[in-house]
């Protein structure tokens, strides 16, 4: 489903280049639950964004669904993306103009999703991520957990094929951290493919496989909790 | 979707309070500013459409130019030429000819003055005027008929049911009995001719003595042709009729080129259509208006319509980076640059469209003195035709893509990662921000000089001597035939002066800034000379407060033998020895020499905005005084008026009362321009007042984005003084490029309006240094506050405001 080959991304401001991904060689299956691990700074977002087509990579070859898609503009990147991804992050990155419900229904609105369908998809996202009873508060009046919910309940009101999460529970305590998780694990169980940033060793035990990052390269693949059981 | 956009960008709107009301409110302004010139200038362009035959109708003008080469464009003509055109002509079908007098009406309700309009018959058939009853063209073409409106029946009778009513009038030929056989509706507002009565022109006193003179002008022609406008061309038949009738003004020699050293016509057909925005043909009879002020009132417009599309996109940019996590956010969902664009600018539109409904009620609220101001009846409601709304529709959307497009391709240009991080690509955008502001400063600047400038100009003319104290000098009309002129002139002279508050009564033909005769004579070379002639008394000099410079002043004895010149006379005649020189052959009679008795001090009697022309002052032989001026006591002026207006009654009982103050008269001459100044006025309060509230929006942007930096600063160690400096440093620089752009633009712009005026101020630095030091202050005010608050601010809480 995901295959790269020599990836690399380069950022050059003024003062310095950065090489944030350097030769990224892998492959991703649909159904699988990929974890992201390394420490701070090694390219672990950067390689999400480009997996998640929210940019473009400097180098090497990306294919998703078989589409060579490392030279498409933003609005085919675009058309991709609203189709098959869904993205949860750290900073929940709700619109705060918008109420739960409003947030939730917004990629079904970009698809051009009819009135009453949408209203469906929207209800049973929410009723998944148990939301429905908060659908006319504003982000500001949820929990940090509860936000999140509301964003991974976005992330799936469109059944993508993949789920990118960078950090998700980043911000949370334990408890929500562990409810977000749950959310994430029934999903890929439901056969929507995860790839997932995070620090923390015990939600990569949610995973199948670890790839570890240190300076934009992949230093370690490795089979992990649900991949080994 | 459309309601998903409605609603996130009313609630965006509705968290961004202060910055959504400085949009709106810049954009009703500007709005309401730019519908107001819509409509004015609508409704100016509008004059006289609903005549049928319009596109054939026309008046005769003539562009006369001076030996000196100086063009007087004129519509009064001789009467003769009428006629001669008809015979002359196959391509002209039709004409009327019009003239202007004052009659007395002696109604149902008492006696009453009127203006009135002597024409021919064919008036009413050439233009559209509605008929209530009888038959218009039949009334002018009887001797005693009559024309009345609707109003002026009902003033008069109460009924417009008046065919073969009897009306007596006084006209200048005396009291005589006409018969109403036509009543028409008023003439529209949007009518050049405006009237209330009509006469036929054969009741014209001058009429029959005139009928055949070349040498007068006091007539305007109107003629129909027998085809559209475009398809004529006169120019032969307009010079044989002046080469046969009026050789001496004939344009060609027998070489066929034009002549030099003397006076000639150009006749020609001004299109009536036209006539209403020809301010060069202003008469008594047309009132056109000048396009050259709807430019400049729809220039005000533009400027602060353009100030609020400043506000509106230096805002957007200046708040961009709080909109890049929504923008990303919509971005990873699947939003395109389209969608982004869309989204931006139905923010705009809905923006604009709440700032029309506001205007819309401004407009209500104002309308009504905006009217009164300029005399006109503009209104919404009238405006029921497509072009007006197409014109505003299209102004609403130029408003939207101007305001709007530049941010809109901003945000919807961010890639979403960037979006995201909240990364501003384009750093340089800060350039484009002060830019604006520059360019907005500018503006405001521009239209503060011009308001200094027109407000200096107008106090300089008012404060100008005029060489006479208008002050205090009532002027009485006598509205009676011309026989009994003689009689009653000295009569009223007589009762006034008698009243203990009066202190000097003069007989003048009229008033100060009207009634001056150009009469020639001839000098020992026999060479021709003119200069203007006002007909007083022995008392005008006394009564005006002229200084008498040398000879003596008219006396009582004197008649037609003696004048007095002003100092411009002496001048421009070159008269080393003006007392005892003698006019040869004056006024076209060679055996009237009068000698000039004595030189007074030049006075303004037109505007300003002419120079002092040579002028000859001497009693009307005839004694047809029409007026008398009566300078008053300054104590109890209220008083004084009422005892005279009673001796007045009791003494002429068949003459109305009718005064009015001199100066009062005198102000009428700038009537223009005091409309143009209270405009001015308003338009530059208004436009700094929006580009204030737009730099303050800026500034709250700036602050609020340095408010970590302002704190760090102050822990180490900044004054509040240094802090105010640094916050200032942008907006001070901005203010003073901005006087770069400004200064010529404003400079070119208001010489070219100073030179209308004979006496006018210097446009120096003081009014330029002026307008930028205050544009400088209001924005150092409105800064001031905000980074006073800033400064000052506890630097943990400002630390804290992350
Ligand atoms: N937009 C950017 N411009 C310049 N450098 C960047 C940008 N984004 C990330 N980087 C740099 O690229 C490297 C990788 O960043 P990132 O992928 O965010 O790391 P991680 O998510 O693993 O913490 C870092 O050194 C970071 O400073
Ligand atoms: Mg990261």
């Amino acid at each position: 489903m995901i295959k790269t080959s020599g990836l690399k991304k380069l950022y050059v401001t003024e003062e310095v280049e950065t090489t944030a991904l350097n030769n990224i060689n892998i492959e991703i299956d649909a159904g699988e639950f990929v974890a992201i691990m390394g420490p701070s700074g090694c390219g672990k977002s950067t390689l999400l964004n480009v997996l998640g087509m929210l940019d473009n990579p400097t180098d090497g070859e990306y294919y998703f669904l078989d589409h060579e898609v490392s030279s498409y503009t933003e609005s085919q990147r675009a058309n991709l993306r609203k189709n098959n991804l869904g993205f949860v992050f750290q900073s929940f990155n709700l619109i705060d103009e918008l109420t739960v419900y409003e947030n939730v229904e917004l990629p079904l609105l970009y698809q051009k999703v009819a009135p009453a369908a949408r209203k469906e998809k929207v209800m049973a996202a929410m009723d998944q991520m148990s939301m429905t009873h908060r659908k006319n508060h504003f982000p500001q009046q949820l929990s940090g957990g509860q936000q999140q919910r509301v964003a991974v309940a976005r992330a799936v009101v469109a059944r993508p094929k993949v789920i990118l999460a960078d950090e998700p529970t980043g911000n949370l305590d334990s408890a929500n951290g562990d409810e977000v998780m749950g959310l994430l694990a029934d999903l890929n169980k439901d056969g929507t493919t995860i790839i997932m940033v995070t620090h923390a060793p015990q939600y990569a035990e949610y995973s199948n496989r670890v790839i570890h990052l240190l300076d934009g390269r992949v230093v370690s693949e490795k089979m992990s909790g649900a991949g080994r059981a | 979707m459309l309601k998903h956009y409605l609603i996130s960008t009313l609630r965006r709107l509705g968290r961004a309070k202060g910055f959504t009301a400085i949009n709106i409110i810049g954009m009703s302004v500007g709005l309401t500013g730019s519908v107001l010139a819509l409509l004015l200038v609508r409704y100016e362009l509008s004059f006289d459409k609903y005549h049928e035959r319009l596109d054939r109708i026309h008046l005769v003008v003539n562009r006369s130019v001076s030996a000196s080469g100086k063009v007087d464009h004129q519509p009064w003509l001789p009467l003769p030429l009428g006629p001669e055109l008809l015979a002359t002509s196959t391509e002209i079908v039709r004409s009327a000819r019009l003239t202007l007098g004052e009659v007395i009406v002696h109604g149902g309700s008492g006696s009453f003055e009127e203006d009135i309009l002597f024409g021919e018959p064919y008036l009413f058939e050439m233009l559209s005027f509605a008929v209530i009853a009888g038959d218009p063209v039949a009334a002018l073409a009887q001797p005693d008929g009559l024309v009345m409106t609707r109003q002026s029946a009902m003033k008069h009778f109460g009924t417009v049911d008046l065919i073969g009513q009897p009306v007596s009038l006084t006209t200048e030929a005396g009291r005589r009995e006409f018969r109403v056989l036509g009543v028409v509706e008023n003439p529209p507002a949007q009518s050049t001719l405006q009237f209330q009565m009509v006469l036929p022109l054969q009741a014209w006193l001058t009429y029959t003595t005139r009928a055949l003179n070349w040498n007068a002008s006091n007539t305007h022609i109107l003629v129909e042709t027998a085809g559209p406008v475009g398809k004529f061309d006169l120019t032969d038949t307009f010079l044989a009729i002046l080469l046969k009738n009026r050789s001496d003004r004939a344009p060609v020699t027998d070489q066929g080129e034009i002549p030099t050293g003397r006076r000639y016509w150009n006749l020609s057909l001004l299109p009536f259509v036209e006539a209403h925005l020809s301010p060069q043909y202003a008469s008594g009879l047309l009132q056109p208006v000048d396009p050259q002020n709807l430019m400049i009132l729809a220039g005000f417009a533009a400027i602060l319509l353009i100030i609020a599309i400043f506000n509106f996109m230096l805002l957007a940019l200046g708040r961009l980076q709080s909109r890049f996590k929504e923008v990303g956010v919509r971005r990873v969902v699947g939003a395109n640059g389209a969608d982004l664009t869309a989204m931006f600018m139905g923010e705009v539109l809905l923006t604009a469209l709440f700032a029309l409904g506001i205007s819309f009620l401004i407009l209500e609220l104002t309308l009504p003195s905006f009217n009164k101001l300029l005399g006109r009846d503009l209104a919404l409601t009238t405006a029921t035709d497509l072009g007006f709304w197409a014109s505003l529709l299209l102004l609403v959307g130029i408003l939207v893509l101007a305001a709007g497009l530049y941010p809109a391709r901003k945000l919807a240009s961010l890639q979403p990662v960037q979006a995201l991080h909240g990364i501003d690509p384009s750093n340089p955008e800060k350039r484009s921000i002060q830019l604006g502001v520059i360019l907005q400063i500018s503006l405001t600047i521009i239209i503060l000089v011009a308001a200094l400038v027109i407000n200096k100009q107008m106090k300089f003319i008012q404060e100008q001597p005029l060489g006479f104290n208008e002050s205090q000098v009532v002027l009485y009309k006598i509205a009676t035939e011309m026989d009994e002129l003689p009689l009653w002139s000295q009569r009223l002279k007589e009762v006034l002066s008698r009243d203990s508050g009066v202190q000097s009564v003069a007989k003048v033909s009229y008033s100060v800034n009207r009634g001056w005769n150009r009469l020639g004579w001839r000098d020992n070379a026999g060479k021709p000379w003119r200069a203007l002639v006002k007909d007083v008394d022995e008392d005008y000099l006394k009564t005006m407060e002229i200084a008498l410079l040398s000879g003596r002043d008219l006396a009582a004895q004197d008649g037609e033998e003696a004048m007095l010149v002003n100092e411009a006379f002496v001048e421009a005649f070159g008269l080393d020895e003006p007392i005892g020189y003698v006019l040869d052959g004056f006024a076209g009679d060679a055996d009237r020499d009068p000698t000039i008795i004595g030189v007074f001090s030049d006075f303004h009697f037109f505007s300003l905005r002419s120079e002092v022309a040579p002028m000859i002052l001497w009693k009307n032989p005839a004694e047809y005084y029409q007026y008398l001026l009566a300078r008053i006591a300054a104590d109890d002026v209220s008083g004084t008026l009422q005892r005279l207006g009673d001796s007045w009654k009791r003494a002429a009982p068949g003459i109305p009362l009718n005064y009015n103050f001199l100066d009062e008269d005198i102000q009428a001459l700038y009537i223009q321009e005091q409309k143009l100044q209270a405009v001015t006025r308003g338009a530059a309060i208004l436009a700094l007042t929006l580009s204030a509230m737009g730099l303050l929006g800026m500034a709250t942007i700036e602050i609020s984005r340095r408010t970590k930096e302002i704190g760090i600063r102050k822990v180490l160690g900044a004054s509040v003084p240094e802090i105010m400096g640094l916050l200032s440093r942008r907006m001070v620089v901005s203010s003073l490029l901005a006087n770069i752009i400004a200064w010529p633009v404003a400079w070119i712009v208001m010489q070219k309006w100073l030179g209308s005026f004979a006496y006018r101020i210097e446009l120096g630095p003081g009014i330029l240094l002026g307008a930028a030091s205050l544009a400088l202050l209001v924005s150092l005010l409105t800064l001031g506050t905000l980074a006073m608050r800033a400064a000052t601010a506890n630097p943990v809480d400002s630390l804290r405001y992350e």
